[in-house]
């Protein structure tokens, strides 16, 4: 069964996801699972699940997403939120563990691989690619830009619309038919409640956004990680253009392709996979 | 984090989690007893980070939320009582360690909670406050109840979020907030955008589940219960708050009630910040 906790660290709390706590002693290392941007550790749930079967498993939210404080600092970088991430480990006894990351997650999760590699056993990088600036520099000034917030209720639109349109346009602010995704749209039930965290946070939820889209130039990171990775991704996800290049860059690699893509994957079946490579 | 701000967390019980809202000192480093807040409906304990922050400068304070609303899981049972909500916040409590004595505020749908919770265990409550607590269901909030567990839509083209909004608007300018007519006009303005906002979020949060909670409260037969209540209480009430007309009521059912007239005119996101410390400290130098 899933519950949700609070750490604290010096800037504030930190809220996370966890199954598994009572194999904290057990035979593997924890896990913990880092999210993609604009969501929240609730994303991985499914994944938390079932990989709290084996292990304990830790998904926290990331700096001023989901139900964790926001950056305390102005134009935060990535290692901002990798040195958060490390003192909530440490708030919570894990001092060395098993990563997952998928897009701002895999950000901080290289992170902290390389500025602390004693602390991370093996990586997995779910759906880990190599972007244009242009588009990271389109994408930063977009996701920069205040959304709106009055009497109005302009802001239930937009977080709404937000939330749609990441389903359906890739990226979800050029909604014609160049950028157009064909996949199923998200249930109401889904949609509710993504709307409801950029709702929430419709004030702090771009910074770790921005700053994983400034983390890894050129991909320039990939060869610096020192621990087994394996570099996993959806067939149908944004970055299979990239995934055989990444493949080469990254030291000890492992790849895997899954149907799909991170979305709307079944993060039950991927789960096996990961088990299965992290305890070989 | 210091005493002074607001620390989020979780209490386990069988059924789910139940989240709170504290500030102060830890219980159990505390001379006094812990407050323990019930919120209204709908909403959350985040509608009393206020109060929860002028009262915690001399007592522990922890505001719970209902179970199905904020983020609480949602009740066991679709037919749950206030005994129910009342029950589980005590083994709430008990997961957490806290078994010394509680002081014990209900603000509107919080207050039936209160009550059961004082009645189930007089031995556990030092003293009990009623703010703005309604008497006998009138027929329109038995029909009120009724509507409520036709679940909120949750639709793809996200009606809810209209619907929230405004629902949460009109409360504010009619009473009942859906009969939108000139006789039904309240005086007062809209709360602050930040306040506004912040309660549409904790509305919508609990969307499919706080029907529960708040259908139990609608149908609340006070006047069978408050003569249970066999620890010092007090009633209380702000006078452009919609249960005012009761006030004289619940102190006269509830055996040797004190009864005071809040300081400031209206209650929740509508009180001023000055008002709220107001209110907090007049509700603290009755607790003492």
């Amino acid at each position: 069964m899933i519950k949700r906790r609070f750490a604290t660290i010096d800037i504030g709390q930190i809220h996370y996801w966890t199954a598994g706590e009572d194999k904290r002693e057990g035979a593997h290392p924890p896990l913990v699972l880092l999210h993609a941007s604009p969501f929240s550790g609730r994303s991985l749930n499914a994944l938390t699940e079932a990989m709290g079967r084996s292990r304990w498993v830790i998904a926290p939210d990331h700096l001023g997403q989901g139900d964790s404080c926001p950056p305390q600092q102005r134009d935060p970088e990535i290692e901002y939120f990798g040195d958060a991430l490390v003192r909530f480990l440490d708030a919570i006894g894990v001092t060395k563990s098993d990563l997952y990351g998928t897009s701002t997650g895999g950000h901080v999760a290289m992170d902290v691989a390389i500025r602390y590699p004693e602390r991370v056993r093996k990586l997995i990088l779910d759906g880990a690619g190599l972007s244009s600036e242009q588009l990271r520099t389109e994408y930063v000034a977009h996701v920069r830009e205040k959304p709106p917030f009055d009497y109005n209720g302009s802001q239930m639109l937009w977080a709404f619309q937000t939330a749609k349109d990441m389903y359906l346009f890739f990226p979800y602010y050029q909604r014609d038919a160049a950028h157009r995704r064909t996949r199923d749209l998200a249930s109401a039930e889904e949609l509710h409640l993504f709307a409801l965290e950029l709702l929430r946070n419709h004030d702090t939820y771009r910074h770790a956004y921005i700053a994983a889209f400034g983390a890894n130039p050129g991909g320039h990171k990939y060869a610096k990680l020192s621990q087994p990775v394996m570099h996993a991704a959806g067939t149908k996800d944004g970055s299979a253009s990239t995934f055989d290049q990444v493949a080469k860059m990254i030291p000890d690699c492992t790849v895997r392709r899954y149907p799909g893509s991170g979305l709307t994957v079944d993060q039950s079946t991927v789960a096996g996979m990961f088990a299965e490579w992290l305890d070989a | 984090m210091s005493a002074a701000q607001i620390r989020r967390g979780f209490l386990d019980i069988a059924e789910g989690q139940i989240h709170f809202r504290a500030a102060g000192r830890e219980p159990a480093q505390s001379e006094k007893p812990l407050l323990v807040m019930f919120h209204g409906a709908p909403g959350s304990s985040k509608q009393f980070e206020r109060l929860v922050l002028a009262m915690a400068s001399v007592r522990p304070v922890m505001a719970l939320d209902t179970m199905g609303m904020g983020d609480s899981s949602p009740s066991a049972r679709e037919d749950a009582d206030m005994a129910y909500f009342a029950d589980a916040a005590g083994r709430a409590l008990d997961s957490h360690g806290v078994t010394g004595k509680l002081d014990v505020l209900g603000h509107h749908e919080g207050a039936p909670v209160a009550t059961e919770f004082a009645i189930a265990w007089p031995a556990r409550v030092n003293k009990l406050i009623l703010d703005g607590m309604s008497a006998a269901p009138t027929e329109r909030a038995r029909g009120y109840a009724t509507t409520l567990d036709k679940r909120a839509p949750i639709d793809q083209v996200g009606s809810q979020y209209f619907d929230a909004w405004h629902s949460l608007r009109d409360a504010y300018l009619f009473r009942p907030a859906d009969q939108r007519l000139a006789a039904n006009t309240l005086p007062s303005g809209l709360p602050s955008l930040e306040l506004f906002h912040a309660h549409v979020v904790e509305i919508l949060k609990g969307l499919r589940t706080s029907h529960t909670a708040t259908a139990a409260a609608a149908l609340y037969d006070a006047p069978t219960r408050l003569p249970f209540i066999s620890v010092p209480t007090l009633a209380t009430c702000a006078r452009l708050d919609g249960p005012f007309s009761a006030l004289d009521e619940v102190a006269r059912l509830v055996p040797g009630c004190t009864k005071l007239i809040q300081p400031q005119d209206n209650t929740g996101d509508l009180a001023t910040d000055e008002e709220i410390r107001a209110l907090g400290k007049a509700l603290g130098d009755w607790l003492g």
